[in-house]
Order: structure tokens, then C-alpha cells, then sequence
């Protein structure tokens, strides 16, 4: 692609304006297998289901930063896995247990199921935030 | 990449069949535990151990048989505190695995600690950083059952292989020899960290069937495993309602379960067994299984009981007999948990070791009590889902207070009891009836800890005469850890 095609872009990335980056410091991985992905969703209705902005990094011992672009300002619950044998999908049992590292925003928890949007919620201002999460 | 690729939508019911992560809990049951023993003498029962490794060889008095040989693999929890911090019930702790090895008449120790990834990781930081079965604790993310799996329940050796087992997740394999952690089993990929309980029933054949309760999702797993110890079958049962599940029993044809009525309290931030929540105006469910499509195909009920152990059970006509150690209710869970916290209760929770009677035509229970005050129930490998005629259990010391303080057999036939009582010296454990290799009956071995000496001596008995005492004890210069369950291989 010539520098003159890229340049337009930049800007219009740009003129989208106070979109905001999240970094994301994922903690816990105990190797560098496969990829990490990470999903930010924005409301209860949506959590898990429907994301608004997405990331992945490769995966290494010890920790990973990810950026999600592009943001509005605005309440979102973050989700990532190690999906350690690349095969795109959060790998699970018989009955659905998680057999992959994962891991929520304010590593939230839920009790026999996942937590939920409001225990998960992170604010993200115009300014961007930064948020570490532990893989479980 | 498609951002379909993100959504992790699994995850929604697959966290449901996870063990919950508890908040934490602060506690003083360690200062407790130790201003309860001075009181109660018999709580050093509980003391656990901080070693990795128990080793020695044992001092025989009386003659221990000759041609009694082979290893018996035990299991318990025996790390029960770290950093000035003791977990609040007995079940939540560290599985240390034992080898008694005999042969020869000579008898030798070997305990070590599973290196489960819960004891690694809070050995590294020397901190309790996981929840237990009573306790909360969260200072690390648990990701699935095994995050939190303490291998402390049962030992087993089964074609070859040895496993440290768990109620709640994988069998963590052994070496045999050396006790050294291989690692968790997974028998297949789907299967990882699925429940895998400490309770399983091996046929005479070597055909090893296993349950493992996924409380969450309402899901029992039911195994099935070749005596080659290759996965021949596994199969997902609904059971609504479904609570914790220790124990099971099968006949020739029917896999039985009893399933005390619990509610579960779904409150974030409490331990599992908090979670729990006694419903005693509700019935005690029985279900009946048909080993040949792993289909259910009875539910009974009968009277709200608690219940952990099984003895054994076979099909009798359009009926199926099984006996089981019944408890009114699940005080008994509270029970062990005052003792961790150096609390014994005056009154014990009564217990009683019953044959039910299952009558799947009328879809009946009846129950005949066999012995007051018992527990442990065991028999025979040579029996197992077959009549017999010989059940074993301990039974408690009324008199002297909280653990066990003999054994028993009960003769099915007649329900005449043999006994034998250890004195107020001793806390028994879990003693299993060992076929002699000539063919001519039964020995019974277990450990029992002498309190006054502070010691671990294990026990051979003449099964068919306990009344006598043992034959002979094998005395340890320590005491090891108390354990819940084990079995024997023969050489
Ligand atoms: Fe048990």
C-alpha cells in the first residue's frame, strides 16, 4: 500500500476523535502458547454476546499488554482467554467448564457461572484507561 | 479475524459448572484449634502435618502375617495450615498419599504430599490462596474445578497406575513407587477437570465405574473405565436439584446413588459448603441406573437423611440391597467443622450403618439398622456389587468423644457383631478387609493413631475374630497424618 492511501487514513482514524484506547496488562500466563484475545462489551443486554471492540496479542510467559481501539467514552466489562491451541474458541469439557485460561475485567468472579456486566464494569473516559487483568 | 472468533458465549453456562470462587475470610481458627487441644486431647487427630515427605520403617509387635504382601495406598488431608492460617474444616486440606508396604513380615511408611498446582502455587507463596470445600479464601482466580483440586479423598491403584483422588475434579496420577506427582488424568480432551470422584467402585473383573457431581448445571457425570484402564464409556445424567455427591454403590446391573436434599445458596462470596442449605421436610432421592445404557430408570424416595459412605450393594430379584452409614440430617458437616476450630460437641451426631432395601416394583425403600454409631463401611474387593455376607465398619468411641474408636463386622446373615475397641488412647481409621492368599478368609488392616504416644500403628486382624484384637501392629516413630479412605494392591 502507498504512503498516500495510508495517510487518509490515519486521519479519518483520527477525525473519529474522542475514541478511546483501553490497554489491557494481562497477568498469569504461565506460557506462550497461542494467542490472547480479548472482547470489550458495553452493556448487560450485549455481555458475551455482542462485543464493540476486540484485540488479541501473542501470548508469552509472565504477562501480555493488548490495546482495544477506538472506543467511545462510556462503561464496558472486558473478557479475554489464552486460546493456547489457536483454534479461535475458548476450549471447554463435557459440561462447558472452561478448560483454557481466561479471565474478566476487575477480575471478577461469579459464583457457578460468570460475573456479571455490573461486577465486571470498567469506565473508560475520553482520555483512554489502562486495566490489568489475571488469567484464572 | 472475525470477531465471532471473541465471543466467548460458552463461557456463560460453562462457568455455571465450575466450582464457585469464594471472597475471602478472615480467621482465627488456628489460635482456636490450639486452645482446643489442650482441652480435648484427642483433636491431635486433626493436626495435619507441614511436611512434604513422611518416611520409616515399622516396629512389629505380635507376628504380622507372612504371606501378607503388598502396598496399602491411603489418602488424606494433611496440610491443613499455612502462614499462621488453618482452613476451617478438615476436608479443605492437602492430600498427602501413603504406601504401607508389607512383605515378609516387615512393614515400612512412605507419606508425600500431591504437588497439585493448588499446592505449588500456595507452597511457593506460603499462603493459603484458594478456596476450600468449607473455607473461602480468594487471593488467586480459580479457572475451573481443577484450580482448587487438593487430591485428598482416596487413593487408588488400578491397572498400574495409581491415583490420588478428589470429589470435585481429575484423579492426579502417582508413581507407584516413588509417590511422585505425574500430573492430573485426563482421559480424553473433553473430559479435562471434569469430576472425577474419590468413591469409585471396582468390579471383580477390574471394571471400574465412577460419578462425579457437576452441581452447577445439574449434571452427573457417570464413568465408566475398562479394567485395562482405558475410557470404555462416559455419559451425562440431568438431576435436578443436584448437591454434593460423595459416594455411590453398583450391583451386577444397576448403578445407585442417594442424593440428600440440599438447596443450593448461590450467595457470592461463602464456601461451597455454605452453600448448602439442609431441606429436611424433602426426601432423600434414589436413583437407579442401568450400568448397560447408563439411562436412569428408577427415582425412589425416602426420608431426608445425609449420607457420605457407602458399603456395597446387589440385585436381589425385582430388588436391590444396599447398605449405607445414614445421618439424620448434615450436622455432621458443622460437626467437623468445630473440631477444626478446636470445638468438640458434647453430643455426637448419631449415625447408623443400614441395609435399604430398594424394591423397584412398588418403588419402595424399607431400612433395616445394623449398627449405632458406625462408619467407613467396607467389603471385600472379591464382592463388590455382589451379595455379601461380611460388612466392615469402624465404630465410634461414645464414651471418649469425637473420632472413631474400633472396628466391626457385621454378619448380614443373622446380623451377628464382632467388635473389637481400641480404649480412649486411640483414634482409629478406616480399616478394609484384605482376601489372604490361601484362599481361607480375610484379613482386616488399618492405621490407628495412638495419642498417648503420638504415633501411627497399623493394624492386622483376624477378620473373622476382631474380638481377639489384632494379630499384629506395625508402629511407626511417628504420627502420620489421619486419612479418609484407601486400598489395597496385592503382590
Ligand atoms: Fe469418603
Amino acid at each position: 500500500m502507498h504512503i498516500r492511501h495510508i495517510l487518509p487514513l490515519i486521519l479519518l482514524t483520527a477525525g473519529a476523535a474522542q475514541a478511546a484506547d483501553l490497554t489491557i496488562t494481562v497477568n498469569g500466563l504461565t506460557n506462550a502458547e497461542g494467542k490472547v484475545l480479548l472482547a470489550a462489551y458495553d452493556s448487560a443486554d450485549t455481555f458475551l454476546k455482542r462485543p464493540v471492540g476486540i484485540s488479541m496479542a501473542d501470548a508469552q510467559a509472565g504477562s501480555v499488554k493488548a490495546v482495544i481501539s477506538n472506543l467511545k467514552a462510556g462503561d464496558y466489562a472486558i473478557s479475554l482467554y489464552q486460546d493456547k491451541n489457536a483454534n479461535k474458541k475458548l476450549d471447554s469439557n463435557l459440561v462447558g467448564m472452561p478448560t483454557e485460561p481466561y479471565g474478566f475485567s476487575r477480575d471478577a468472579a461469579g459464583s457457578f457461572g460468570p460475573p456479571s456486566f455490573e461486577q465486571a464494569r470498567i469506565s473508560v473516559p475520553d482520555s483512554g484507561a489502562e486495566i490489568t487483568v489475571t488469567l484464572r | 479475524m472475525q470477531r465471532r472468533d471473541f465471543l466467548l458465549k460458552s463461557l456463560a453456562s460453562g462457568l455455571a459448572a465450575c466450582l464457585p470462587a469464594s471472597a475471602l475470610a478472615g480467621t482465627d481458627t488456628y489460635q482456636a484449634y490450639r486452645a482446643g487441644l489442650a482441652r480435648h486431647p484427642r483433636l491431635a487427630m486433626l493436626a495435619g502435618t507441614q511436611n512434604e515427605m513422611l518416611a520409616g520403617e515399622a516396629s512389629i509387635s505380635g507376628s504380622w502375617p507372612q504371606d501378607l504382601a503388598g502396598v496399602f495406598y491411603r489418602n488424606g488431608p494433611a496440610r491443613l495450615e499455612r502462614g499462621g492460617e488453618r482452613y476451617e474444616h478438615w476436608f479443605d486440606g492437602d492430600g498427602m498419599v501413603h504406601a504401607w508396604r508389607m512383605a515378609n513380615g516387615r512393614v515400612s511408611h512412605l507419606g508425600r504430599m500431591v504437588r497439585t498446582h493448588k499446592y505449588r502455587e500456595e507452597a511457593a507463596a506460603d499462603q493459603l490462596l484458594y478456596p476450600g470445600f468449607g473455607t473461602a479464601i480468594a487471593r488467586r482466580p480459580v479457572g475451573n474445578n481443577d484450580s482448587v483440586n487438593a487430591a485428598n479423598t482416596s487413593a487408588l491403584p488400578h491397572a498400574g497406575k495409581l491415583y490420588a483422588m478428589w470429589e470435585g475434579g481429575s484423579a492426579t496420577e502417582l508413581d507407584p513407587q516413588t509417590l511422585a506427582t505425574r500430573g492430573l488424568k485426563t482421559w480424553r480432551n473433553d473430559l479435562t477437570a471434569l469430576p472425577f470422584s474419590a468413591h469409585p467402585k471396582v468390579e471383580p473383573d477390574g471394571t471400574l465405574w465412577n460419578i462425579g457431581a457437576v452441581p452447577g448445571v445439574n449434571k452427573l457425570v457417570l464413568w465408566h473405565i475398562r479394567p485395562d484402564g482405558n475410557l470404555a464409556r462416559v455419559q451425562l445424567l440431568n438431576v435436578a436439584d443436584l448437591a454434593l455427591v460423595h459416594d455411590f454403590v453398583v450391583t451386577e446391573r444397576h448403578i445407585v446413588l442417594l442424593l440428600p436434599p440440599f438447596s443450593l445458596n448461590r450467595a457470592p462470596g461463602i464456601s461451597y459448603l455454605a452453600m448448602h442449605q439442609w431441606q429436611g421436610q424433602r426426601a432423600m432421592r434414589v436413583l437407579v441406573i442401568d450400568k448397560a445404557d447408563l439411562t436412569l430408570k428408577y427415582t425412589l424416595e425416602m426420608p431426608a437423611r445425609m449420607v457420605f459412605h457407602f458399603g456395597n450393594a446387589f440385585d436381589d430379584g425385582d430388588s436391590i440391597r444396599l447398605d449405607a452409614t445414614l445421618y439424620q440430617d448434615d450436622q455432621v458437616l458443622q460437626e467437623m467443622a468445630a473440631a477444626m476450630r478446636g470445638v468438640v460437641w458434647d453430643k455426637g451426631v448419631p449415625s447408623v450403618t443400614s441395609q435399604l432395601t430398594l424394591d423397584l416394583r412398588r418403588g419402595q425403600v424399607r431400612e433395616e439398622r445394623l449398627l449405632d454409631a458406625s462408619e467407613f463401611p467396607r467389603v471385600a474387593d472379591a464382592v463388590v456389587g455382589r451379595r455379601h455376607r461380611a460388612l466392615f465398619t469402624l465404630i465410634e468411641d461414645k464414651q471418649h468423644g469425637m473420632g472413631m474408636g474400633g472396628v466391626a463386622r457385621i454378619d448380614l446373615d443373622g446380623g451377628k457383631i464382632d467388635r473389637f475397641a481400641f480404649g480412649p488412647d486411640w483414634v482409629v481409621e478406616e480399616h478394609i478387609p484384605v482376601a489372604r492368599p490361601d484362599g481361607r478368609g480375610l484379613w482386616l488392616v488399618g492405621p490407628a493413631l495412638d495419642l498417648r504416644r503420638r504415633q501411627t500403628v497399623l493394624n492386622v486382624f483376624d477378620a473373622a475374630n476382631l474380638a481377639q484384637g489384632p494379630l499384629a501392629q506395625a508402629r511407626l516413630p511417628y504420627a502420620a497424618p489421619l486419612c479418609f479412605h484407601g486400598n489395597f494392591l496385592s503382590t
